[in-house]
């Protein structure tokens, strides 16, 4: 249920003509207690490639969750816009875009697989049939004996696994994933992120992931855009020409820890910068 | 149940009975003022054994219901929009909560004099008092409802009363129930209550009647009877919460 038909050997690279999701000029504000407005995005353009792993890394507060949530529909931009295919984005596109939130974001009153099969249910997916995909949803992500309970009874890299099954229940191309492990300690964030890993090269999605963990980044990406403190605004993309399928000894090679130094040293003075702003 | 559960549910209740015999039998209250439980439990079989008892508890128990269900329809239909946005909040809120602070008992004369001595005004004065604690709590409930969840929702393509239906209401479910509870126990307080002031039947009514004839005793078994009758509409939550529960989730 879960394998992309377009792409049995999974994961290819592709060109810049074949780009899947357009940013193009976007720009976020919020409004601040005062009422005056500050911008956390300003003139951000970006092109992802169909079935590309995107990254963006930057200062914490410097405007990443925002961008992911313009392509993913759930803000107004204050301007520029957002293309997935041909269509503006204008609001949520729950047929093309899933979403994994930086806490999970779980139903606490639906259990794991409540909390999958929701999805499917909004989609108007008759019960059978959504039961048993999000039965094997919950298999794919190693939680097949979990299904029956709640997510206060989960453990955090359990609820991170449901959180992810429910992004790929309905088989969206386009994959938007807010810090999934951000709340995870270092171990289970490394056996999360290779397990991840190994499930998203077989389905050949197009995603934009959000982590302030560089070997995470590296680790996982097609390209890393290193982001400026707020305003976000694009400092560096890094292409990883490491091949894939990747297995976690890639992170001793030389090619890996270069990359992962040249990542560490644009986003330092940044991180220091953003530390300073309100 | 375990037998320590059963101990600690019962131990309060047997000590209260206890305490009461003591004082009773040990006469240092007057006997008249507070009579032996032995003979309050004979008044209570020879009331539960009359079949004129049973209309004033039926009596009782449709008035708070009726009451507690009109509470909960007005409090919850009025309280989901003011919780959602916030302008409304910012506007009733404070006002809501300041009329929840005013002894509302002030009005019944007034409701009285608007529905007559009959069924009616024992309704409307228990649905005013169970109004506040619910319009309140259902305001917190949805204002205080998880941002993120309501993202998600709206992610897999919830929207407007599906967005509610899915996500507000189940999230926002516990602590309005928190709302209802206070609602209905304020409504049986009420409905008694107006009974008890000035009605023709009902639990109030009894005791009224019990304690202006001066029949302590009596008016003790019907003490207890309106305790049970309590128990009972605290059961009927705890049915209430169950099923929304389940239908909700
Ligand atoms: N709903 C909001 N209201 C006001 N300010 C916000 C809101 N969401 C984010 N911000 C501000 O916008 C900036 C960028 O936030 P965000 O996109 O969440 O950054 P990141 O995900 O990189 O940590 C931050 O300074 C944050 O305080
Ligand atoms: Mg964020």
């Amino acid at each position: 249920m879960l394998k992309n038909e377009n792409s049995p050997e999974g994961r290819q690279p592709t060109t810049e003509s074949e780009a899947r999701i357009f940013v193009e000029d976007l720009e976020v504000a919020y409004a601040t207690p005062s009422g005056s407005r500050v911008h956390a995005v300003v003139d951000f353009s970006l092109d992802i490639r169909r079935g590309e792993f995107l990254t963006l890394i930057g200062p914490s507060g410097c405007g990443k969750t925002s961008i992911l949530k313009a392509v993913g529909g759930l803000i107004t931009p204050d301007g520029g816009d957002v293309r997935i295919g041909d269509t503006i984005v204008t609001g949520p596109v729950p047929d093309q875009v899933a979403y994994v939130f930086q806490d999970f974001a779980l139903f606490p009153w639906r259990t794991a697989l409540g909390n999958v099969e929701v999805a499917l249910e909004l989609k108007k997916v008759p019960k059978a049939e959504r039961r048993e995909r999000a039965r094997e949803a919950l298999a794919t992500v190693g939680l097949a004996d979990a299904a029956d309970r709640h997510p206060h009874e989960l453990s955090g890299g359990m609820k991170q696994r449901v959180a992810v099954a429910r992004a790929l229940v309905s088989n969206c191309d386009v994959l938007l994933l807010d810090e999934p492990f951000g709340a995870l300690d270092e171990q289970t964030r490394l056996v999360l992120g290779t397990e991840l890993l190994r499930i998203l090269e077989s389905l050949g999605k197009t995603i934009i992931f959000v982590t302030h963990n560089l070997q995470e980044a590296v680790y996982l990406s097609d390209r890393v855009v290193a982001m400026s403190a707020r305003p976000a605004r694009i400092k560096e993309i890094i292409e990883v020409d490491i091949p894939r399928p990747r297995s976690p000894d890639i992170m001793v090679s030389e090619a890996f820890t270069e990359i992962q130094r040249h990542l560490f040293s644009l986003l330092y003075e940044e991180s220091a910068l953003a530390m300073n702003q309100p | 149940m375990t037998a320590t559960r059963l101990g600690i549910y019962l131990g309060v209740p047997f000590l209260i009975l206890l305490a009461w015999f003591l004082l009773a039998i040990s006469e240092v209250v007057n006997p008249f003022l507070l009579p032996s439980p032995i003979e309050v439990a004979r008044d209570l079989g020879t009331v539960l054994t009359d079949s004129a008892t049973y209309p004033h508890l039926w009596t009782t128990l449709r008035q708070v219901l009726l009451a507690f269900g009109l509470a909960a329809a007005l409090g919850i239909g009025i309280g989901l929009p003011i919780g959602w946005y916030r302008t409304l909040r910012k506007a009733y809120e404070p006002v809501l909560g300041m009329v929840y602070a005013v002894p509302l008992v002030v009005l019944y004369p007034v409701i009285a004099l608007f529905f007559g001595i009959g069924a009616t005004s024992k309704i409307v004065f228990g649905a005013l008092y169970a109004f506040f604690p619910i319009v309140l709590a259902t305001i917190s409930a949805v204002s205080l409802v998880d941002q993120n969840l309501v993202s998600a929702g709206r992610s897999m393509g919830a929207r407007g009363a599906t967005l509610f239906r899915t996500v507000v209401l189940p999230a926002a479910r516990p602590r309005i129930m928190v709302g209802l509870r206070l609602g209905i126990i304020l409504a049986t307080l009420a409905v008694v209550g107006g009974q008890y002031i000035a009605g023709t039947s009902g639990l109030g009514y009894l005791l009224a009647t019990a304690g202006q004839s001066f029949q302590t005793v009596l008016m003790f078994a019907y003490i207890v009877l309106t305790l049970a009758f309590a128990v009972l509409v605290n059961g009927l939550m705890a049915a209430l919460d169950h099923y929304t529960n389940r239908s909700l989730t």
